[in-house]
């Protein structure tokens, strides 16, 4: 017998038996939580990603401007009506199966879940305990920052703090109350970790200054005017702010992060998904492949005064210049187009990845604040002086300052509020607050023939989420 | 085990064999026949004893055949009794087969060997290479359509090359539902349409969970066992085979011509008018605009008559220690949708080499396929609707004009300004074909090499080493159209090396006392599995022509226009198995398997998994009592049970994954990365289980002229591995997989079949048969985790189409009710509250829960995407020199969610086209129809997931005819043995109600996009495909 025959079939079958290691397959190339969050560079890169959803980008689908622009009296859809939720926003037709309002919601939870993770993951790692609480400090703001533009779109919201596992996610909403008191705990906090300034590479990151300043917003939205007044007291008391003399200066490129800067969006056009894609958004069809979708209402050229020079800053009209061309009237179905935000395709080489920032709060607004807060509390001359700051520059640029945007001498409570009102609609046009203004004034149904009272004050929760989350309920009218 | 394996053993191997010549051969002929009737018998196959090699009869009953003096000749062909013949000297031989009356003395694959059907206890179907092998398909996939009971196969779009999906005995689990393919040993669950049908000798179906627990971890869907053919021992003889087919699209809807159009417009535009703010009056138009405008049927322009073809040259020979087979094969299928097509290249060589006690072989095939696509159903893949060629050309406008003045074609109707007449910017489907050029080509070989040690004559050692090595290259290029469509310029490359090796080693005993029978078998089995991805892409390109699409013409090339990207993932399994089979006397058979699985995807504690099955037969007719019933000629009662596992749920589902270095923001001018979870883990996930139960019974009759086949089974799969999606305020990280829930199928497989002969006198003039099998299943989600529902079908933002929860079938479609139209503005006011905007002629909905409001809580589950049963019919007939099959396939009682309703029946802000149906819309003057009022603003919500877009999806399809004609007879060419002409038409007709372009329909990526969940929660929803098309061949057969 050859013996050798099972010697061979044995000894296979044994080599078979000794590879029982190649169960052991790690993770190629990619990190776990359990062996990230070691390093001071693992919190650096957590807290930048924290930052992401603030994003204008091609990837973010931020749908803010649509919500605060569209939807109010400042531009009417235009564009290819290739998004039909925009149409929605515009007719005052959308539902909870809105996709951009669906976007939206999803964006805004992303943001804060990344917040989340930082304030989960951050304070166990060692490092420099001053780096730790200003990344801390930065997630709590971001964190704040977001609640507050849910809470402005769908009023009160799910409140998650922490970094939930899956089959704790389905949490009902939390009153609007628990969700701005957790707003202001965090803007609190975070001012009190975050430095005034940065220096110039670390510019865009979250100071002390946006805390306050998220803070003083709360609190207006709160109509809590004393409140609004301490914040705006505290920020102006950093003594780092003051308005630009040319009002341009915040909407350009070399010129922004400037001393008006309270809290900024960051774009960079480097064709690396951080861009601002609004360039080509609202950019005129008829210019280098804009898709034109906020068309300027002719509500708003009107509101302008006679001589103003931010309109010509904030609308381009027919034979003006426009990024180095010609503007005409056909550019648009309004014959109007908005020129913040957008830059000339020689800057942008990708229109859709421009570097021009959002200015979320500018120190105008901070003093616009003041003047509505005074105002409300029926203090006529402190609210008349922050309204003239504001006013004084413009009249400086005006081609006749002498007769252009004269004082506000009103001295009717009522007249100076609807006059500062006014002040905000020319100063911050376009800047993504109109809608969310006119709602809070209860001034909507005014401007706005299709808004229902009771109902469009806040927008529908996304009927996905709904789906998503039985504990849900929608808002009223949808 | 090492990653790569040295292909040239493989290739060494492979040639080795052809040199297997020794002294002392004899040239053999002779000629088989029916001893009943003196007919040829065709097919018959010549084994010598204890030697690798044989031969086949061919059409006249002849084979030829090289052996030595002493060698023991075996004929056996199915239903016939075996023969043994002692060579003695080179005379001609004619052997006469008696009529046998078990036709269940088959071979089958089981498992790891063979084994004669009588023994088999489980549920197995088979198919022989004779039932496909005239069906002129691309796949073995497609080949398998309708063939077995149980298993339903579904192509996705008649796009060539397309996916296509095989579900064994219903939907098992929310995740992968895909069979595993064991091609020649070589476990592979990646598309099988590579393979050439003309290799097949036998494809098994293991259905149950006894035949299939032998594969364990990955068998839970069951298993499908391809066997290719081996090397016939004789002089070599060869095969050619060719045809020529033309295809064309049939089933296409009629779509609005420009007057009608511009008609429904203005209607559609009056309507949504009288609902709107003075102010955002919108304006018609002028009919007299007709005679500038366009006419344009896009459906026309886009599909034509398409050529098909297919090349197949084999060769197969041997000597008595060695045979070998060789294939090559060449197949081109253009698509009927322009620019679409599929090239496949192929080439085997199986051999094999040997004596008394030791053979060494190969199975290796190499192939190449080349598709070019044009995506051929929904909405892209996100946002600007990219991609798919059908759905733009659905959507033109019919006054969308094609050509621009100067001859040129327009790119998008954003060119045309006026988007609600021609389109909101959507391309011109010509420009969009020609602005894609989107190529897949992947490189497989695939193939095992063996060794099979016989030391003792009962104990077998078998170790088989195999590969499959898959190269995908994939290129596309999109040319810029518009700022929304293809912008900038962009080319995409990628590379994706997967390599998957597999050892087994297994030993198997058999043991004869008596009439007692025993075999066991034990075995180990190690997979490894390594996929490689390189990526890159670029953007902006000066020249567009297709010599400079690469990525070294982008301008500038700066590291913002070209990007790169590379990962590596792996997995392995580690296995152990062991079977014993016991037979008394032919009558009683018991036969237990198990399976020790380990996989490399669970986390250190819940590694292995094991998956035990029993099953037991009694052949009633072996039994003595049951020799008087001349009636009844077999008869045998199956039982069986066993567990299976699935484990196909990524490859690190234990750990919650971060992703670094991504681009995240910037900071003082300049980018600053950063880094995000982006997946959640589950540290306790642990095998998915399957438990079937099966009883069965086998019957012949009348000496097998009719035989039938009948199963039931009741398969429960618990500890389901999915991904539920969880609430989006979880900030959009994938959700973890858990076990969640069961699943139950029960059914009924059932397989009728009849022979017959034509007789004239007592000489028979030809034969038929007829196959019936019908397949019912009913799938039903017993408990889903946390007794939360898993939504399923995101493909619009009106939120999920389906919800899969307990009492209803997995992802059943899940909807407001529509009642009817509303006639008054009375009746609208006795309803429920639907909006404030409702009129007469909008969709009244059902108020399921009454509570007097029609909202969100008024969906329910009022569909299934599961048919009440599936159907195959096959007839075959043979007269004179005619041979004529025909081959039917349907599906009876599936709802299909016809999301493009939302486009065929509604007029949207968007100048878009609908189906000519819309001409039946409501007006105040025809009020008797299903059809709403057309309004651009859908004010009342019409457009809603309702069951106003679903509908029935059965169909019957003639898939196939053939007639064929036999020349050989005719024209009595030497050497030829074998020579036949045939005509087929494949799709022949397709019976439906339903109005999309095709009821085959599975799950369409735009529903699950995004969310991650499994495309078995969104089956049978309709974006708009392209269909299967009709084709007409015409072929020609060749053996010499």
């Amino acid at each position: 017998m050859n013996y050798w025959k099972y010697f061979f079939a044995m000894s296979t079958v044994f080599m078979g038996f000794s590879c029982v290691d190649i169960l052991d397959k790690e993770p190629i190339g990619i990190l776990d939580t359990g062996s990230y969050f070691k390093t001071a560079h693992d919190a650096e890169q957590a807290v930048n990603a924290a930052y992401n959803a603030l994003l204008f980008n091609n990837e973010n689908n931020n749908f803010y401007w649509a919500l605060g622009v569209i939807s109010s009296d400042e531009a009417v859809v235009g564009g290819d009506g290739s998004r039909p939720g925009l149409t929605e926003l515009d007719f005052f037709t959308f539902t909870p199966r809105t996709e951009e309002l669906n976007d939206w919601w999803k964006l805004n939870y992303k943001g804060i879940t990344q917040c989340n993770t930082v304030l989960d993951k951050v304070p166990a790692i060692e490092m420099d305990a001053a780096l730790k609480s200003r990344f801390l400090g930065e997630a709590q703001f971001l964190r704040a920052y977001y609640y507050f533009m849910l809470s402005q779109v769908y009023g009160s919201v799910p409140l998650i703090t922490t970094l939930l596992p899956p089959d704790e996610l389905k949490l009902p909403r939390a009153s609007l109350l628990e969700i701005q008191t957790q707003i202001l705990k965090d803007c609190e906090a975070a001012a009190l970790a975050l430095p005034p300034t940065y220096s110039a590479t670390s510019a865009g990151r979250a100071t002390k200054g946006a805390a306050f300043g998220l803070a003083a917003k709360v609190k207006i939205y709160q109509k809590d005017w004393a409140g609004a007044l301490d914040y705006i007291q505290k920020i102006k008391a950093l003594g780092i702010y003051k308005l630009v003399a040319d009002y341009r200066d915040n909407f350009r490129k070399n010129t922004q992060n400037n001393s008006e800067s309270v809290w900024e969006i960051q774009h960079s056009n480097l064709q690396l998904g951080v861009g601002n894609s609004l360039n080509q958004w609202w950019a005129s069809k008829k210019y280098g492949g804009g898709y034109g979708f906020a068309e300027v209402t002719k509500e708003l050229v009107d509101a302008f005064e006679p001589g103003d020079p931010r309109l010509k800053f904030t609308v381009a009209r027919n034979r003006d210049d426009y990024f180095g061309v010609t503007y005409f009237a056909s550019f648009s179905s309004t014959q109007y187009s908005p020129l913040k935000y957008l830059q000339s395709d020689k800057e942008a080489t990708q229109k859709a990845d421009g570097d021009i920032n959002y200015t979320a709060i500018r120190y105008a607004e901070v003093l616009l604040w003041e003047a509505e807060a005074q105002a409300a509390l029926n203090k006529l001359v402190e609210a008349k002086i922050p309204l003239e700051e504001v006013r004084a520059r413009a009249r400086a640029q005006a081609t006749t300052p002498a007769t252009t945007l004269p004082p506000i001498t009103l001295s009717d409570q009522a007249a100076l509020q609807e006059a500062i009102r006014h002040e905000r609609q020319v100063e911050l046009a376009f800047e993504m607050h109109r809608y969310f203004d006119l709602v809070r004034w209860g001034q909507a149904s005014k401007y706005l023939s299709s808004f229902k009272v009771g109902k469009h004050e806040l927008f529908p929760l996304p009927q996905t989420e709904l789906d998503l989350n039985t504990k849900l309920s929608q808002n009223p009218g949808y | 085990m090492k990653q790569t394996l040295p292909l040239w053993i493989l290739l060494l191997i492979g040639f080795s064999s052809l040199y297997g010549q020794t002294i002392d051969i004899l040239q053999l002929k002779g000629t088989v026949t029916d001893a009943a009737n003196g007919e040829a018998l065709i097919g018959v196959s010549i084994q010598i004893k204890g030697g690798p090699t044989g031969a086949v009869t061919d059409l006249n009953g002849a084979f030829s055949l090289e052996a030595t003096k002493g060698n023991i000749l075996i004929f056996s062909f199915i239903g016939y009794t075996s023969k043994e013949l002692t060579v003695r000297d080179a005379a001609p031989i004619t052997v006469q087969l008696e009529t046998e009356t078990q036709v269940l003395q088959d071979m089958v694959v089981v498992g790891y060997k063979r084994e004669f059907r009588s023994d088999v206890a489980s549920a197995i179907s088979s198919v022989k290479s004779k039932d496909i092998a005239k069906l002129p398909v691309v796949g073995i996939d497609q080949a398998l359509q309708g063939q077995v009971a149980g298993v339903q196969v579904t192509q996705s779009t008649g796009a060539p090359g397309d996916d296509i999906s095989i579900r064994i005995r219903g939907v098992n689990t929310l995740g992968s539902n895909n069979p595993l393919f064991i091609v020649d040993g070589v476990p592979t669950t990646g598309s099988i349409n590579m393979f050439s049908t003309n290799d097949i000798e036998s494809i098994e179906v293991l259905k149950d969970g006894a035949a299939a627990a032998i594969y364990g971890a990955r068998a839970a869907n069951g298993v499908v066992l391809i066997t290719t053919k081996k090397g016939k021992s004789g002089k070599p003889a060869f095969s050619f085979d060719m045809y020529q087919g033309i295809q064309q699209a049939t089933h296409l809807p009629e779509l609005l011509n420009s007057s009608e159009y511009l008609l429904i417009r203005n209607e559609a535009i009056q309507n949504a008018n009288a609902l709107r703010d003075p102010r955002r009056q919108l304006t018609g138009y002028d009919p007299k605009i007709l005679d500038t405008l366009a006419n344009n049927n896009w459906l026309d322009k886009v599909f034509s008559t398409a050529p098909m073809s297919r090349y197949y040259l084999s060769a197969t020979g041997g000597g008595p220690h060695g045979s070998y087979y060789l294939m090559g094969e060449y197949l081109d299928q253009q698509g009927i949708y322009t620019g679409q097509g599929f090239k496949k290249y192929s080439v085997r060589i199986n051999s094999e080499i040997g004596n008394s006690w030791l053979k060494l072989g190969n199975n290796l095939s190499f192939s190449v396929s080349d598709r070019k696509l044009i995506g051929s159903s929904g909405d892209g893949g996100g946002p600007g609707n990219e991609l798919s060629g059908i759905r733009y050309a659905l959507i033109a406008a019919p006054v969308f004009p094609a050509y621009r003045a100067d001859g040129t074609l327009y790119k998008t109707s954003s060119e045309l300004g006026d988007p609600s007449l021609y389109g909101d910017g959507n391309a011109n489907p010509l420009a969009f074909n020609a602005a894609t050029d989107w190529n897949i080509k992947k490189y497989r070989v695939f193939g095992n090499v063996f060794a099979e040690l016989q030391p003792l004559k009962n104990l077998h050692f078998r170790t088989n080493l195999g590969g499959d090595f898959l190269f995908t290259n994939e290129k596309m290029f999109k040319e810029r159209l518009s700022p929304a469509i293809y912008s900038p310029t962009s080319l995409n490359e990628s590379r994706v090396f997967e390599q998957n090796l597999v050892w087994n080693n297994s030993i198997d005993y058999n043991l004869l006392r008596g009439k007692h029978k025993l075999s066991v078998l034990l075995g180990m089995e190690a997979i490894v599995n390594r996929t490689n991805y390189l990526g890159a892409s670029a953007n902006n390109f000066s020249r567009t022509d297709p010599l400079f699409r690469n990525i070294n013409n982008s301008v500038p090339q700066t590291l913002t226009n070209v990007g790169s990207s590379g990962i590596t993932t792996e997995w392995s399994l580690y296995s152990f198995f062991g079977q014993a089979n016991y037979n008394y006397g032919g009558r009683y058979v018991l036969n237990a398997s198990l399976r020790r699985d380990g996989s490399s995807r669970f986390g250190q504690g819940n590694r292995y998994g094991n998956f035990p099955s029993v099953s037991a037969a009694w052949n009633v007719s072996n039994e003595t009592f049951f020799s008087s019933i001349n009636a009844i000629s077999g008869l045998k009662i199956r039982a069986s049970f066993g567990q299976l596992g699935n484990q196909e749920i990524g490859n690190y589902p234990y750990s919650s994954l971060v992703q670094t270095g991504q681009r995240v923001y910037s900071f003082g001018g300049d980018v600053a990365t950063g880094s995000r979870l982006v997946e959640t883990g589950n540290s306790k996930i642990k095998w998915e289980t399957t438990t079937q139960y099966n009883l069965g019974i086998d019957l012949s009759l009348l000496k097998d002229q009719i035989t039938l086949t009948a199963d039931i089974y009741q398969k429960t799969t618990s500890d389901i591995i999915v991904r539920v999606p969880v609430p989006q305020a979880g900030g959009g990280a994938n959700p973890p997989y858990v076990n969640a829930g069961k699943v139950e199928n029960k059914g009924l497989d059932l397989n009728l079949n009849y022979r017959g002969r034509f007789k004239q006198g007592s000489s028979n003039q030809g034969s038929y048969g007829i196959t019936a099998n019908l397949s019912l299943v009913r799938n039903q989600v017993l408990s889903v985790a946390d007794s939360e529902p898993i939504l399923g079908g995101f493909g619009l933002s009106d939120g999920p189409i389906t919800k899969t929860e307990p009492g209803y079938p997995i992802g059943s479609f899940f909807l407001y009710q529509m009642q009817g139209i509303f006639q008054t503005q009375e009746e609208i006011g006795q309803s429920p509250f639907q909006t404030v905007d409702t009129r007469p002629g909008d969709v009244k909905f059902a108020d399921l829960n009454q509570d007097g409001v029609i909202n969100d809580k008024d969906r329910a589950h009022l569909g299934s995407p599961f048919p009440k049963f599936i159907y195959g019919l096959n007839f075959n007939a043979q007269y004179k020199n005619f041979d004529l099959s025909l081959f039917a396939q349907g599906v009876q009682g599936n709802d299909v969610y016809f999301l493009y309703g939302n486009f065929a029946y509604e007029t949207q802000s968007r100048g878009f086209n609908s189906y000519r149906d819309i001409l039946n819309r409501w007006t105040p003057t025809n009020t008797n129809t299903n059809i709403p009022k057309v309004s651009v603003d859908d004010r009342n919500g019409n457009r809603r997931i309702s069951t106003r877009f679903l509908e029935d999806g059965s169909f019957l399809r003639i898939k196939n005819i053939t007639l064929g004609y036999d020349l050989k007879k005719g024209l009595k060419l030497n050497g030829v043995t074998a020579a036949r002409l045939y005509l087929t038409v494949q799709n022949a007709l397709t019976i439906t109600r339903y109005h999309g372009l095709d009821p085959e329909i599975q799950a369409n990526t735009n529903d699950t996009r995004g969310y991650n969940v499994s495309s078995d929660l969104a089956v049978g929803i309709d974006w708009g495909t392209v269909p299967a098309p009709r084709t007409f061949i015409m072929g020609f057969h060749l053996d010499f």
